[in-house]
């Protein structure tokens, strides 16, 4: 522990973030150290003062009475719908995946350039939903198969190596 | 440390509420939203320019969470919810895109950060030492968007820095060194101003 640490652990032990030992340490160098004493006590002081100035209130009465409506219409659809569970949604977007292939071989298996841009679309759809969901229900393993869907389904295309690329920043966005 | 609003160990847990709503009780949303509300609404009325906007944000907060509640399995509720208002209040700013920095001082005038839209015009928003307060939440409000963000996340919505540095996709020594950076910014000021508000 030293005076330049100071303000940082100051900060993580306003927040409850240090350790028992880390505070130990802070809490003696401070009793030995006027400067960094005076910059806790500093630091401290300003978060308080900024909690009692800063604007706080609450939403008003219309936005509880459109809250209240939308969750009594909401409510208990998870009974029923649980189209987002990990299993079922793989399921569905390699169902998905299924479609755009199958847009791309139809006409006597060749693909058009109307089959392949269509298909593109739906992966792309794809993509952009399985990044929302990964985010919500950290489905990261699932995305791993639907990636390798797509990819199977572009290098069947004959994409080049930098549409592949494409792919990467897509779904890495 | 707990964030201001999350559950007491008496209070019915998150999960329990979100049980319960998913199994057909409006009401144990109702118990959700007004326990983020103080720090929900709070981070989201300092990071706005106006009361309207923070009603508007923060009612749309919970309609995106409302749709989304089937597939949500997070365990931070509170992260989550900061998270949409995030996004939508960066959607916002980019849809608005700013003609002039608040930095800009107009000729034989002062500078637009002490002319943003009155927070306090509403009495229902609390603002104690109000014209002190408004030159503190102007100051806030003119420091550097990500600066300005943990400064609030950690104030106002009293959540750990290792959580703001997961919502802001950044280390935890850069989350804290913002914090340091808005902190030197408002010191000064906090302090010169909380004397005065003391004195008067």
């Amino acid at each position: 522990m030293n005076c330049k640490m100071t303000d940082r652990w100051t900060l993580l032990s306003e927040s409850g973030e240090l350790s028992a030992r880390e505070q130990q340490l802070l809490d003696a160098h401070v009793a030995g150290c006027a400067r960094c004493a005076g910059l806790r006590a500093e630091t401290l002081g300003a978060l308080d003062r900024a909690r009692e100035v800063l604007p706080s209130g609450e939403p008003g009465e219309r936005v509880m009475d459109t809250l209240r409506a939308a969750a009594e219409e909401g409510a208990g659809r998870g009974r029923t719908l649980r189209f987002r569970q990990p299993v079922v949604q793989v399921l569905a977007y390699a169902a998905c995946v299924a479609v755009a292939l199958g847009i791309w071989f139809r006409a006597n298996g060749q693909a058009s350039p109307d089959h392949v841009q269509e298909a593109r679309a739906i992966l792309v759809s794809i993509s952009a939903d399985v990044y929302d969901s990964r985010e919500e229900a950290g489905a990261a393993g699932e995305t791993d198969e639907l990636r390798a869907l797509a990819r199977e389904l572009l290098i069947m295309e004959g994409m080049a190596a930098d549409e592949e690329s494409g792919l990467d920043l897509l779904w890495d966005a | 440390m707990m964030a201001a609003g999350r559950e007491t160990s008496m209070d019915p847990t998150d999960r329990d509420l979100l049980a319960r709503y998913r199994g057909g009780e409006a009401d144990a949303l109702e118990v959700l939203v007004v326990r983020y509300r103080p720090t929900l609404f709070g981070f989201i009325l300092n990071m706005t320019e106006g009361r309207d906007d923070a009603d508007d944000i923060f009612q749309e907060v919970w309609l995106r969470a409302i749709r989304k509640l089937d597939g949500y399995q997070h365990k931070n509720l509170s992260g989550w919810l900061v998270r949409i208002a995030r996004n939508i209040i960066i959607d916002r700013a980019r849809r608005k895109k700013p003609v002039l920095s608040l930095d800009v001082e107009p000729e034989g005038g002062r500078p637009l950060v002490e002319s943003i839209p009155g927070k306090t015009a509403d009495p229902s928003v609390r603002l104690d030492g109000s014209a002190l307060g408004l030159r503190i939440s102007g100051a806030v409000a003119a420091l550097p968007e990500e600066q300005r963000e943990v400064f609030l996340l950690r104030v106002k919505a009293d959540f750990p820095f290792k959580e703001i540095a997961r919502i802001q996709g950044v280390s935890i020594n850069t989350a804290l060194a913002r914090m340091q950076y808005a902190l030197s910014k408002l010191r000064p000021l906090l302090a010169g101003e909380y004397a005065e508000l003391k004195d008067a």
